[in-house]
Order: C-alpha cells, then structure tokens, then sequence
C-alpha cells in the first residue's frame, strides 16, 4: 500500500506538467480552432456597437431599409429627459446653461457635442466626463459602445427600430468572438491547403528517410572503428543538435547565402555568384531537409549506437569464426535486433517532423514562394504572423487541431504495424 | 489627423509623418547617358507620367548588359513584406480601397500587371529571383554604395546610408516618386505614419497628464526637432515655417516632391490580411513558382475566403 501512495506522490509532478503543457494545449487549441478569433475580435469576449464604418455595410444585413435610414439619420439632441440625467450626475449650472441656450438642438457626431460641453461657461473639463455626458444625450446608436447584449437590444427599442431587425443587428454589432465551424469549411475551400499538406508529406518522407537511413549508416560506421575515434566522429555529428537552433541555422545561412561558403569557393571555379538554400525550390528542399535530417540523424546515431552496443559481442565473434563479412553482420545479426530502435524513432520522428517548423522558419520561412511552407509553418503564419497585424487566432488553430489528429492516426497506425504490444510484453522470465 | 481616426473617432494623434520614395543612382545613370540635368529633371518627369516603370525596367537593363552593375542589382526592391508593395499595385491602376463602399478593392488586372513587371524584371535579369529574404543589412550597404541602380525605400533612409558610409547623398543619388507603371496608373507614394495613443489607464490624472505630453510634444517646433533628427516628415503645415525644419534640404525637398503625392494604407480592418496575401502571391509570381495569372487566381480565391464580406474584386 505505501509503495502504492509513493508512486502516486512520484508521479504527481509529471502528471501535472502533462496536463499543463500537454493536455491544456491541446484542449485549448480545439476551442480556438472552433472560433473565429483574431486580433479583431479579441479573446475576451466583446462590446456591442456598430461604428459609422459599419453603417455603411448594415444594409447587406438584409434588415429592413426604413431601418436602415432610422440608424443613419438618428444622432445627438439635447433633450429634457437627457438635462434631468445630466443635472443628476454632474452639476445643474452646466444643465441649466444648456437648456437655456441649446434645448433642442441636434447634433450628428458625438465629437461636435463633445466639443460644445467643453467651450460652456460652466465647462465639463474631464475628457471621461464629457464623454459620458455626451451619451446622455444620444438618440442614436451609431458609434455608441455597450456592454450586453440585453443593452443594446434596450437601445434598439428606445430608437424605435424594426424588432424583426432587432436579432441580425444584435449579432452584426458584437464585436468579440463567436463559436464558429467556418475555420474547417475555408480550409476545404483554400487552393493553398492542398499545396501545405503535400509539401508536409513530402518533408516528412524525406527527412525521415535520411534521418533514419543516415543515423543507422553514422551508428554502425562507428561501431566498427576503434573507440576513440569513434567517439570522437559521434561527438561532431551530435554537433547539430547540441547547437541552438538560431546559430545552428545560421551557420547554413552562411555556408550558402550568395555571398557564403559554397558560392566563393565555387566562385573560383568560374561558378557564377548564387544563392545555395533559396534559388530554386529543389535547392530549398534540399536545405531543408539536410538540416532537419542532421539534426535527427545525431539522435539515430546515439540510439542505434547504445543499441548495438547491446548486441552479445559473443554472436559478432562466432560469426567471423564462421567467416561472414561485414556486411553478412550488419545483414543477418546487428539489424534483425535493431527493429525496436528503428521502430522507435521512426515513430518518433514522424510525429514531431509533423509538428516541428522552427528549422524551416529560420531558413527559407517557407520559401521560395511557399513551396517550403508546410503544415505546421501555416498554422504558425496564420495564427501568429503578420506585417499589418492581423492574426487569425482561429484559423491558425484549426490548421493546428488537423495536425493532432492526422498526428494520432499516425501513432495507432504505427502501434498497429509494428506491432507495440509485443514490445511492451512483460519478459518471458517473470510471466 | 483623419489618418489616425476610425469611424468619426479620433483615436490617435499622428507622430511623424514618413514617405517611401524611388532612388536612383546618379553615376549609374550618368553613365547611362543622362546629362546633370536630366537626372535633376527625372523627379519632375516621374511625376508628371513621363518616366514610368517600363523605362525604370528598360535602363536597369541596359545598365546590367553595359555591365554597370552587376546581374540582379538593375533593380533592387525591398527584401521583404511591407507597405511599399501597395505602391506598385497602385502604380498599375490599383486601388486599395472602394471610397463608397469602405471596402477592399481587388484590381484583377493592375495586380497581374504588377506581378509581371517583377517577373520581367527577374527575366530580364535586373532583379534576383531569389531577392526576398535579403537581409537588411546587406541590403543597406549595398543600396548606401551604388551597387544597385535602381530601388526604393523610404525618407529615413537618408540618415540610415549616411551610416553606411555614404556622406554625400545629393550628389549620389536622386530620389522621387514610384513611377506609374502603365495609363492606368499614376506615379505614387505610401506615408505610414506613427501615432500616438494614451490608453485606459486606472488613473484619470495619469491619462490627462500623457495627453498633455503629447500634446506639448506635437507643437511645431519640439515635433520639427524630432523629425529632423529621425529624418522623417512633418504633421503639420506650421513645421515649414519651423527654421529648422526648413533648412534642413532632405526634409523640405522631400516634404515637396512626396508629401502632396502621398496617400496612405487604408484604416481598415482587414487590410493585414489584405497585404500578406498580395504579397505572397507576388513572391509565388517573383520565385516562378507560379504565373502571375495563376497567382492572382490564387489570391482572388484565398481573398474571397478570408475576407470576401469586406472585399470587392474588380
């Protein structure tokens, strides 16, 4: 029983840093993708108003057009009802000044009363104070803000428009966010979806090919040389992984920029000046995946190493004492037991070569014309990039949320395939 | 001031005004065979029509092939997404927002037209096919130096080559507005100005307090001081007046030559969107990975999708 509780009490932190940066990501990236949020609508939650912007557009509402003309023709007039609230909240000199000078006039623009309330012999000097006045006096709610919906449809009464109209203008005015499939539909519509889920199949293939291919190769080439120098092989090509991104990233700017590496040293060959990584788009997958397929492959290396390490030495002895060569090893010994390894970081790598797009960002940032654009630098382009500002928070997460499940299809997919039970077997010994 | 209000509400004050010219670089064009004073003459004739994109494109190449500068340096656009693109769409004929409607406008043909001029440009070998993604720095010293002939930036440029090494900007390089690019068109330039906010504070005085700032901050003579030392534009038409500001040639010539040109990016909701896809359609032109016909399809359709309610497609 104790060991029980011990065990809980071991496992509580990790539960809870599963759930935080786990679970609550995941769970929040499905209620984003199935809203419309973006910087225009906030994540708050909104106001209701409809702005003189806005008016010029309601009539596609479909809502009537007499009311139409009563919300662009109401405006600001000074009235009793409106100088009994203002002698209540401020002072009754500056009421009583304007009844006596202005009762009845009308005003268009809230800005014009505004500047009336300021030039009063008995002045409202706060700017707050004069706005909050000034909405004393509205009959119009065109540019006015608030804070419910049980308000504005108060509002919409009071300026006597059409109530069938009084639903559409209720939700034409809500300026925050809504629950909303569109996300979904526009991704089905967009010609550009297509393009970013085969560019993320193709990279995905690719570099997991040379990954994995490349970290076996790098794995078994060291396990035949002698320790020292083996070592020292693995550690230059852990190099990749070891290195901050942002720097490792760099160095290939350099080494193939036009002005880099590549291009001077071919430059002495009469090679024309060029651009190595963005000149055409075979040269950008390239990059790409080599950079990707280093950074991977030096994970490969240390697994499939530690792996091989693994292997009874006893076997690879008897097998020269039966006179197989090197390659008859790898062939008939070493990669038959590799299969869990291999299986493990195929299954690794194709998850977070999915989701994984900082490398490519860095790079090409999907260039040349977005051909190295995948997935993952989409959702992160359209939810958290753009010159203007506006993010589509929504969007972005939907492009997001279609990565978690194509990610676990994939994971039963490959539990199906290689079999994962097995692995998991309790060994023979204990049974 | 209408630039910094929305919807009848004025919600900022501008800061500084900025304009984004063409430069060009007079030894280059000296050896093109332009006289002293037909490059003194080139703002005059780019603003009245008479120099326009297509000649932009027919010296740069020239320049590349009499071997002046070098192949990709004939014409030599910013690097990367920014207002200045909105520039050529409108030299072309576009227009960015319906006056009627306060809708989006997309011009079908001034934008095909506007992807071709930088697909001829790369065909033409003035201009890299690789260009966007420059980085800036390298950009700036290049552009500073007379590497590139032809290129655009904006006023504040002035003080950033002089930090590239260049101390003489007037006898190295002319400025003026984006050229028209066809009939339809008209010679153009984007200002963007700054603004100044006070936002919801918890304090009344604390609000009070910064308006008072910035209003002692925009009187004449303190925002000639900051435009001046920012190399950038006045807001306001007291500032010509300003010594200073007049005295200054970049900022007088330029308030002259740009300023009665400029127009702005609309105050419009969508208007990010509206830019990121133009531009991402002009780098899928720019790159060759599509036809401008195919990339302004795709950009009509992806445009129609995100922000067809406040779009109208001509």
């Amino acid at each position: 029983m104790t060991s029980r509780v011990l065990g809980i009490g071991f496992l509580t932190p990790a539960i809870f840093a599963v759930s935080i940066f786990f679970l609550l990501p995941v769970l929040l990236t499905v209620v984003f993708a199935f809203t419309n949020m973006s910087t225009s609508t906030g994540i708050m939650g909104g106001d209701y108003q409809i702005n003189t912007e806005q008016l010029r557009n309601v009539s596609e509402t479909g809502i009537s057009e007499g009311s139409v003309e009563q919300l662009e023709n109401a405006g600001f007039q000074i009235t009793d009802a409106g100088l009994t609230a203002l002698a209540d909240q401020f002072d009754n000199d500056t009421a009583d000044e304007l009844r006596e000078e202005f009762l009845g006039e009308t005003f268009t623009a809230r800005r014009d009363l505004e500047r009336l309330l300021r030039g009063l012999d008995d002045p409202i000097r706060q700017t707050r104070d004069r706005k909050t006045a000034a909405e004393l006096f509205a009959v119009t709610i065109i540019g006015e803000r608030y804070d419910t919906a049980d308000q504005f449809r108060a509002a919409l009464v009071e300026t006597k428009i059409d109530s069938t109209d009084h639903d559409v203008l209720t939700e034409f005015a809500y300026t925050g966010w809504t629950w909303t499939t569109d996300n979904f539909k526009l991704l089905k519509e967009l010609p550009s979806t297509l393009r970013f889920a085969s560019n993320t199949a193709f990279y995905v293939v690719c570099t997991l090919a040379f990954n994995i291919l490349f970290g076996l190769f790098l794995a078994l080439s060291t396990f035949y040389l002698p320790a020292t120098s083996a070592n020292t092989f693995r550690a230059i090509w852990f190099l990749p992984r070891i290195l901050p991104p942002v720097l490792y990233v760099l160095m290939w700017n350099w080494f193939t920029w036009d002005n880099g590496f590549i291009a001077t040293v071919t430059g002495w060959f009469g090679v024309a000046p060029q651009n190595w990584m963005m000149q055409t788009t075979t040269r950008a997958w390239t990059v790409v995946i080599l950079i990707n397929g280093f950074v991977g492959a030096s994970l490969g290396m240390i697994l499939f190493s530690s792996a091989i390490k693994a292997i009874p030495t006893s076997m690879l002895y008897a097998s020269e004492v039966d006179g197989a060569n090197r390659w008859q090893q790898v062939r008939y010994i070493i990669l038959p037991q590799m299969r869990w390894p291999i299986l493990f970081m195929t299954s690794y790598q194709t998850l977070s070569l999915l989701t994984s797009f900082e490398y490519i960002l860095l790079a090409t940032d999907g260039g040349p014309g977005r051909s190295t654009e995948v997935w993952a630098l989409a959702a992160f382009h359209t939810a958290l990039n753009n010159y203007g500002g506006n993010l589509q928070y929504g969007l972005g997460a939907a492009y997001a949320l279609a990565l978690v499940f194509i990610g676990i299809g994939l994971s039963a997919l490959y539990l199906r395939l290689f079999n994962f039970n097995e692995l998991l077997a309790k060994p023979r010994i204990e049974q | 001031m209408e630039i910094a209000s929305y919807a009848g509400t004025q919600w900022g004050v501008p800061q500084d005004a900025e304009s984004r010219p063409f430069f060009f670089w007079r030894d280059t064009l000296t050896q093109l065979g332009y006289s002293e004073d037909d490059i003194d003459a080139l703002p005059a004739m780019v603003a009245n029509g008479d120099y326009t994109l297509a000649n932009v494109l027919e010296d740069a190449t020239k320049a590349v092939e009499m071997g002046i500068v070098e192949e990709g340096y004939g014409f030599y656009p910013r690097p990367s997404n920014g207002p200045d693109y909105a520039q050529f769409y409108q030299s072309f004929g576009g227009e960015l927002l319906d006056a009627d409607s306060g809708k989006l406008v997309l011009d079908t043909t001034a934008m095909t037209e506007f992807y071709q001029f930088f697909v001829d440009a790369v065909a033409a070998g003035v201009t890299r096919q690789n260009h966007i993604g420059t980085d800036w720095n390298q950009w700036y010293t290049e552009v500073a130096n007379g590497r590139a002939a032809f290129w655009h930036g904006g006023t504040w440029h002035f003080g950033r080559y002089a930090r590239e090494g260049n101390d003489d900007f007037w006898n190295t390089i002319q400025f003026a507005l984006i050229p028209a690019g066809n009939d339809a068109g008209r010679p153009n330039t984007i200002t963007h100005p700054l603004v100044y906010l006070v936002m919801n504070q918890e304090d009344d005085r604390v609000e009070e307090i910064a308006s008072q700032l910035i209003a002692i901050a925009t009187e004449p003579r303190l925002n000639s001081l900051h435009a001046i030392q920012s190399n950038h534009l006045a807001v306001t038409k007291a500032q010509s007046n300003i010594n200073l500001y007049q005295g200054d040639r970049w900022a007088s010539e330029a308030t002259e030559v740009l300023l009665p040109f400029a127009t702005s990016q609309p105050n419009h909701l969508q208007y990010g969107a509206f830019s990121e896809a133009m531009f991402r359609g002009l780098e899928a032109a720019w790159t060759g990975v599509q036809t401008p016909v195919e990339a302004v399809a795709e950009v009509e359709a992806q445009m129609r999708a995100t922000i067809g309610d406040d779009l109208i497609v001509r």
